[in-house]
């Protein structure tokens, strides 16, 4: 394992139009094989920063690094699964949306052998069959193998979730960023996508940025959390970005922005939202993102 | 699609070739009862015999041939054309602003106004019947290839940025595809739009070049005074629009944005 992370993002800000700060001066870094979630009331720029970690949205000020290089644009190493289901293509069907990255996508390596692993791999004539065999196997792991001919409207929620995940895999990325994927789920079905993500993330090994609202997900899966907090006026406060926006948050003043602290969560897996650590830890983010108990932050990084 | 939809789908149909069996009664009853001339109402059981008998002669074949080829080859042109404009506005902002301008001036100009002009820029040969035949469908299908690019989800250009897409599978696997819903409404309008101005154009220019069209073919039975010629002539360029407008683009509906679930 190197010293240099696989994601880092170093004094990250983003605003909305010309006087709205979402959040500034803010600091990341995820580690290889690590699962971090981002927790944090709708508005809070979750997404925005999610998008910035992928390089789908420049920062205003500050830069993220790749395994030590500066991101500047989207790129397969740092995949993206949304929580809507209109991310698969409607006239693809099944298999044909999983196998997207390795056939329309730029200089992806599908060979076993990392030796191998140059562009000009590529055009070899073992290619096509490589490629179909990896979305059998990912097909096989996300449980729709047998329903690769399917079309996307033909699926349930989970299933089209599920195939976004085998899509997003396929081509072996080593950082997940997910938005909410799950959040549009009964509670049965992302429950049943929880563990699925987790039993993939144990075997490929992959690191995960999960944004979600939902403390107990958070607590479910991460190593560790990221809690955003709005600053006290806007705390209690419904809204999403563009109300955000509309309500002029004002110039970035120094205390007038996003905060962030990490907690590590020191539970092993599987884990039980019914077990007092668990609530305990659950109350504390709770706490953090209500504004009260500021006292908490000793226990962050 | 469920089979209670097509069940009905048939019984429509079927309902519709009733009334058209109805009506073609009534005109051979009126033509027969009537007492006027065959010259000006023919009974359409000889209009009938002309069509088959022109058929079989090989005239209509060739007209029909012409008129098609033409309107193919417009089409093709104003679509791709269209592509260009759409793909050029949603690049650029300014762009898109004037091509919307230039749609909005241009779209409500029916294409027989322009014969004069394209008779003075182009004579009155091939190039000015495709001339027109461009100007009917480059507008329409403009319009609705534009709100296409608008209304593919910007999660699926956010997947294709993700895993770096050059412009070419971009197009290939993401634009073509995405407003092709759009596309097919737009080419409904443009082909029902061509097919009348050729006709129109036709019938002013005459035979254009090495042959004319169907609209030459109605022309000429009127110099000869051949009623059920005529006759004949309408009811083949109202069956090629029934053709396409009802069999044609459905079918082509049927094997894309039906299947995929993106439409009905």
């Amino acid at each position: 394992m190197s010293a240099v992370p696989l994601l880092e993002a170093r004094k990250v800000g983003f605003r909305y139009g010309r006087n709205s700060c979402l959040f500034k001066g803010l600091d990341l870094t995820l580690h290889e094989g690590e699962f971090l979630a981002v927790v944090g009331p709708s508005g809070c720029g979750k997404t925005s920063l999610l998008k910035i970690l992928g390089g789908f949205l420049t920062p205003g000020s500050g830069t993220v690094y790749r395994q030590g290089l500066p991101v500047q644009s989207p790129s397969p190493h740092a995949v993206m699964v949304f929580q809507e289901f209109d991310q698969l293509f409607p006239w693809k069907r099944v298999w044909s949306n999983v196998a997207f990255p390795l056939k329309a996508g730029g200089k992806i390596s599908v060979s076993e052998d990392p030796a191998a692993a140059d562009p000009s791999e590529k055009k070899g004539p073992d290619r096509p069959r490589e490629i179909d065999r990896r979305v059998e196997e990912i097909l096989r792991e996300v449980g729709l193998y047998e329903f690769r001919r399917y079309f996307p409207y033909q699926l349930s929620g989970g299933m089209k979730q599920r195939t976004a995940l085998a899509r997003s895999l396929v081509s072996r990325p080593p950082i997940l960023l997910m938005d909410e994927p799950f959040g549009s789920l009964d509670a049965q079905k992302r429950e049943e996508l929880q563990g699925l993500l987790l039993r993939m993330w144990d075997e490929h090994g992959f690191s995960v940025v999960f944004v979600t609202h939902d403390i107990s997900e958070a607590l479910v899966l991460a190593d560790r959390i990221m809690v955003m907090r709005l600053p006290e006026e806007k705390a209690g406060e419904e809204g999403g970005p563009g109300t955000a926006a509309a309500g002029g948050r004002g110039p970035c003043a120094s205390d007038d922005s996003v905060q962030s602290i990490f907690l590590d969560i020191d539970l092993p897996r599987p884990r039980v939202p019914q077990s007092p650590v668990f609530r305990e830890y659950y109350r504390r983010i709770f706490r953090l993102l209500g504004q009260e108990g500021v006292d908490d932050r000793d226990s962050s990084q | 699609m469920s089979t209670n939809a097509e069940l009905s789908e048939r019984g429509r149909r079927r309902r519709q070739i009733g009334v058209v069996l109805l009506l073609l009664i009534i005109w051979e009853a009126a033509a027969r009862l009537s007492g006027v001339s065959p010259l000006l109402f023919p009974p359409v059981s000889e209009v009938v015999r002309t069509l088959i008998s022109d058929l079989g002669r090989g005239v209509l074949p060739g007209r029909i041939g012409y008129s098609l080829l033409i309107v193919a080859e417009g089409v093709g042109i104003g679509l791709a054309a269209a592509l260009l404009l759409s793909l050029a506005g949603h690049a650029n902002r300014h762009i898109g602003m004037a091509v919307d301008t230039l749609v909005a001036l241009m779209h409500p100009l029916p294409g027989i106004a322009l014969l004069p002009i394209v008779i003075l820029w182009a004579g009155v040969g091939h190039t000015a019947v495709l001339l027109i035949i461009v100007h009917s469908v480059l507008w329409p299908l403009t319009t609705s290839i534009t709100a296409g690019i608008r209304t593919i989800a910007q999660h699926l250009y956010d997947v294709s940025r993700n895993f770096r897409l050059n412009p070419a599978r971009m197009a290939v696997h993401l634009i073509v595809p995405g407003i092709f819903p759009h596309m097919m409404s737009g080419m409904r309008i443009g082909w029902a739009r061509a097919w009348r101005a050729l006709i129109a154009a036709e019938m002013v220019f005459g035979a254009a070049g090495g042959g004319g069209g169907i609209g030459w073919y109605i022309f000429q039975k009127r110099v000869f005074m051949d009623t059920r010629g005529l006759f004949a002539g309408i009811l083949v360029i109202m069956l090629i629009g029934i053709l396409f407008e009802s069999y044609l683009f459905d079918a082509v509906e049927r094997i894309t944005i039906r299947k995929w679930g993106v439409s009905r």
